[in-house]
C-alpha cells in the first residue's frame, strides 16, 4: 500500500514540476484551506497580463438559505492577490478586497437562487494565476434564515 | 490525518489528470457516435462558449442530497436507478444522460455515507465514463478503497465531486458540450427526482421550497436541452422538459431585495445578500411537478 502512495505522489510531483507555480499545487492548496466543508467545485483561473485588470468571469448556481464558503490560493508570482467579485446580473454583491485588505477566504450568505457570476482579476499588471474553492458551509431552514 | 488524507484523494485526481494527458484508458465500446454524428446537419442556436457557460448555471446534486439529510428524512436506496441497469445504456445518449444520473446517486450515497452501497455505483459510473472516453477521470481503485474505509469517506465526496467536475471540463474543452449536457441533465433530473420521492414520505417544507426554487434551473436547462433538439434522442428529452416548464409556469418565485452587506466577523469576511424569496406552490403543483420528474427520469433510466 505505501508503494503505492509514494508512486501516486511520485506521479503527482512530475505534474506539479511541469505546471510550475500556477499548476495543481495551486489546487492541492486551495483544497487544504478549504478546511472541513463540503466541496462544490474549483475554478482554474488564469490572467494574462493584458487583461488581468479587466479579469473573467465564471457562472455558479448558488442555492437560497446556504451559507457558502470561496476560498483562493494565490499562485507564489502573482504581483498581488487576486480580486473576486460576486454579482447577481449587474448587481455586486461583495467582493473580497474589503476596507483595504484582500481576504483569501469569505463567506456568502445567499438568499435567492439563480445563477451568479463570479468576477475574478488583479491589479498587478502582470500575469497572475490562482485557484478557488466553492464549498457548502451550511443550509437553513425557511425559518433559520439570518436576518 | 484529513488533510494527509485529502492530499493522497488529490493525488489521485491528478493522477488521472495525467493519464488522461496520455491517452488514459479507454474502452472500445460501440455507440460513441450517436450524439455527434445526429448533431451535424445543422448549426446550433447557442455556440459552445454559450452551452458551456449556462452548463454552470444547473444546480449540483450535491447541495439537494444535504438538504435532504437535513430534512431528517433516512437513506432510501430504492429510490435510485438501479446500478444493474448499466449494462442495458448502449447509446452514448443513454450513456451519458444515466451517467448524469448515477453521479447525482453517487452523491446521495455519499452523502449517506452508505458505503457499503457505493461500489456498484462507482462501478456503473465508471463503466459509462469508459463507453463515453471520460473514464479516464475515475480512478476506480482509489475511489473503491476510499469507499471501503469509513475514514476515508470525506475524501471520497471530494474525489468523486471532483473527478465529475475535471470530466465535465474536459469535455466542454473537447466540444463535446452536447455529451455534457446530456451528463448534466441526467444528473439535474435525478436529483430531483429523489427530492420528489423525500417529499412524497415527508412532506417537507424546506425541500417543498428547493423544489419550487428549481423554477429558474427548469428554464435554463431547457434553453441548453433546446440547443440540441435536432437530435431525436434530445428531441423527446426536450418535450418532456417542456411538459415540466408548463407546470412551473404557474409557480410564483418571487424576491424581496434588500441591500448585500458585507462584515468582517473574527477576522473571517462575511457577505450577506440580504434578499428574501417567497416561493408560492401548491400542493397540487407539487404533485404534478412530482408526477412530470417521474416522467422524465423514467424516460432517462428505461
Amino acid at each position: 500500500m505505501g508503494r503505492i502512495y509514494l508512486t501516486l505522489i511520485g506521479l503527482f510531483s512530475l505534474i506539479v514540476t511541469s505546471s510550475g507555480q500556477c499548476g495543481e499545487e495551486l489546487m492541492k492548496q486551495a483544497l487544504s484551506e478549504m478546511g472541513s466543508y463540503q466541496y462544490i467545485k474549483d475554478f482554474d483561473i488564469k490572467l494574462p497580463a493584458a487583461s488581468s485588470k479587466t479579469g473573467t468571469k465564471y457562472s455558479v448556481v448558488l442555492n437560497s438559505r446556504t451559507k457558502y464558503q470561496v476560498n483562493v490560493a494565490n499562485g507564489s508570482t502573482n504581483a498581488e492577490n487576486v480580486i473576486l467579485q460576486i454579482f447577481d446580473g449587474d448587481k455586486l454583491l461583495g467582493t473580497n478586497f474589503y476596507n483595504g485588505k484582500t481576504y483569501n477566504v469569505f463567506k456568502f450568505i445567499c438568499s435567492k437562487t439563480g445563477a451568479y457570476k463570479l468576477n475574478v482579476f488583479c491589479n498587478g499588471g502582470t500575469d497572475a494565476c490562482a485557484r478557488a474553492v466553492l464549498s457548502l458551509v451550511e443550509q437553513y431552514s425557511d425559518n433559520e434564515m439570518p436576518k | 490525518m484529513t488533510l494527509t488524507i485529502k492530499n493522497l484523494a488529490y493525488t489521485a485526481i491528478c493522477v488521472g489528470m495525467l493519464s488522461s494527458c496520455t491517452g488514459g484508458t479507454q474502452t472500445n465500446n460501440g455507440g460513441l457516435d450517436d450524439i455527434p454524428d445526429s448533431l451535424t446537419g445543422a448549426p446550433l442556436q447557442l455556440s459552445e462558449n454559450v452551452v458551456n457557460d449556462m452548463i454552470q448555471n444547473i444546480s449540483s446534486p450535491v447541495e439537494m442530497a444535504n438538504q435532504i439529510k437535513n430534512s431528517g428524512a433516512g437513506f432510501d436506496q430504492s429510490v435510485l436507478n438501479s446500478a444493474d441497469r448499466m449494462k442495458d445504456y448502449d447509446t452514448s445518449f443513454k450513456r451519458a444522460l444515466n451517467l448524469g444520473a448515477y453521479s447525482a446517486d453517487l452523491g446521495y450515497i455519499n452523502t449517506f455515507n452508505k458505503n457499503t452501497v457505493v461500489v456498484s455505483y462507482l462501478l456503473a459510473v465508471k463503466e459509462l465514463a469508459d463507453g463515453l472516453n471520460v473514464g479516464q477521470f475515475l480512478d476506480f481503485n482509489t475511489l473503491s478503497r476510499l469507499a471501503k474505509n469509513s475514514t476515508n469517506l470525506d475524501s471520497l465526496k471530494l474525489l468523486s465531486v471532483s473527478s465529475f467536475n475535471e470530466m465535465d471540463r474536459y469535455l466542454r474543452e473537447q466540444k463535446r458540450a452536447n455529451v455534457s449536457t446530456a451528463i448534466v441533465a441526467g444528473a439535474w433530473v435525478e436529483g430531483i427526482y429523489i427530492t420528489c420521492r423525500v417529499i412524497e414520505q415527508t412532506n417537507d417544507k424546506d425541500l417543498i421550497l428547493r423544489l419550487g426554487e428549481q423554477k429558474d434551473i427548469v428554464n435554463i436547462l431547457l434553453i441548453i436541452l433546446n440547443n440540441y433538439r435536432q437530435d431525436a434522442n434530445f428531441a423527446k428529452l426536450v418535450g418532456t422538459v417542456e411538459d415540466l416548464k408548463k407546470i412551473y409556469d404557474d409557480v410564483k418565485v418571487t424576491t424581496e431585495f434588500g441591500e448585500p452587506e458585507t462584515k468582517e466577523i473574527d477576522g473571517m469576511l462575511i457577505i450577506e445578500q440580504n434578499a428574501i424569496t417567497h416561493v408560492d406552490i401548491t400542493p397540487e403543483q407539487v404533485s404534478r411537478i412530482i408526477e412530470q420528474v417521474k416522467v422524465i427520469r423514467q424516460f432517462i433510466v428505461e
